[in-house]
């Protein structure tokens, strides 16, 4: 076992010795996260791109919406934000690594990055660029700071040419990045 | 989702799984907000921004660990060297 390993062993050990933890919690939670991850914020979107009522009720209440879809997670607030010809949205974590684990599942390495969480608050443009993503000088960049109380989903815009599309083949369209706001849809 | 995704998976080794939910049996089993926690990550990332992220995480739940008393910092010291 590596020295960190042994360290993560002997804590697991004290926690398990108080009653605290247990094997099969452990093993339950991270069953329970191997379930959420972009399929369920991919749903969300189709959705939304199908049912105006729908997405009127995800951008009231993100929270409510995800439950309603059965994507239930133990984070706080879940804000969507949606993308429009005049707004492209994108989402950081500066200070760790909140994420909207339920929509999302655990979020990718380059989140947890010093230089994404850093560099997209401060140069948002320039980054986005260099991760494939050019955004029109016409086209405002907002940057939503996560938290652990208030995590955010972007809602992309649907791209043109899909409406003979149905619900669920809109959803494979949908990517991770693109509800980051790191790419487009 | 996309075809990246098994390239940038969350986690690299085993232990980083199970201490990611041990933290969150911990909170759920000792009623602790979640800002006790994430407080700690911040400031254990802060403190130094090179670690590897999850040796980071291992970092703010043992100081949780300890801080909030849970388990005192010689338990901590004594169950590793038990092993």
């Amino acid at each position: 076992m590596t020295p960190v390993a042994e360290r993560v062993a002997a804590l697991e050990r004290v926690l398990k010795a108080k009653g605290l933890v247990t094997d099969e919690v452990i093993d339950s939670i991270v069953e329970m996260f191997s379930q959420m991850g972009p399929m369920n914020g991919a749903r969300l979107v189709a959705r939304a791109w199908v049912d105006d009522e729908f997405r009127q009720r995800l951008l009231a209440d993100g929270k409510a919406a995800a439950v309603e879809m059965g994507f239930a997670g133990p984070e706080g607030e879940l804000v969507v934000v949606e993308n429009t010809d005049a707004t492209h949205n994108v989402v950081v974590c500066t200070l760790c690594s909140c994420y909207p684990w339920a929509v999302l599942g655990l979020p990718p390495r380059w989140y947890k990055s010093p230089a994404y969480r850093a560099r997209m608050v401060r140069e948002p443009r320039t980054l986005l660029r260099e991760m494939g993503l050019d955004v029109p000088d016409a086209v405002e960049v907002q940057v939503w700071d996560s938290s652990a109380e208030k995590r955010f989903l972007v809602l992309p815009q649907r791209p043109t040419g899909t409406e003979s599309l149905s619900e669920g083949e809109l959803a494979e369209r949908v990517t991770r990045d693109g509800m980051v706001g790191v790419a487009q849809v | 989702v996309t075809a990246d995704l098994e390239a940038d998976r969350p986690f690299d080794e085993p232990w980083q799984p199970r201490v990611f939910a041990m933290t969150q049996a911990l909170l759920e089993t000792t009623g602790l907000d979640r800002e006790e926690f994430r407080s700690r990550l911040v400031m254990s990332i802060a403190d130094d921004p090179k670690r590897p992220y999850w040796e980071s995480w291992l970092e703010a739940l043992e100081r949780l660990v300890a801080q909030t008393g849970v388990a005192d910092i010689d338990e901590l010291a004594r169950a590793r060297e038990l092993h």
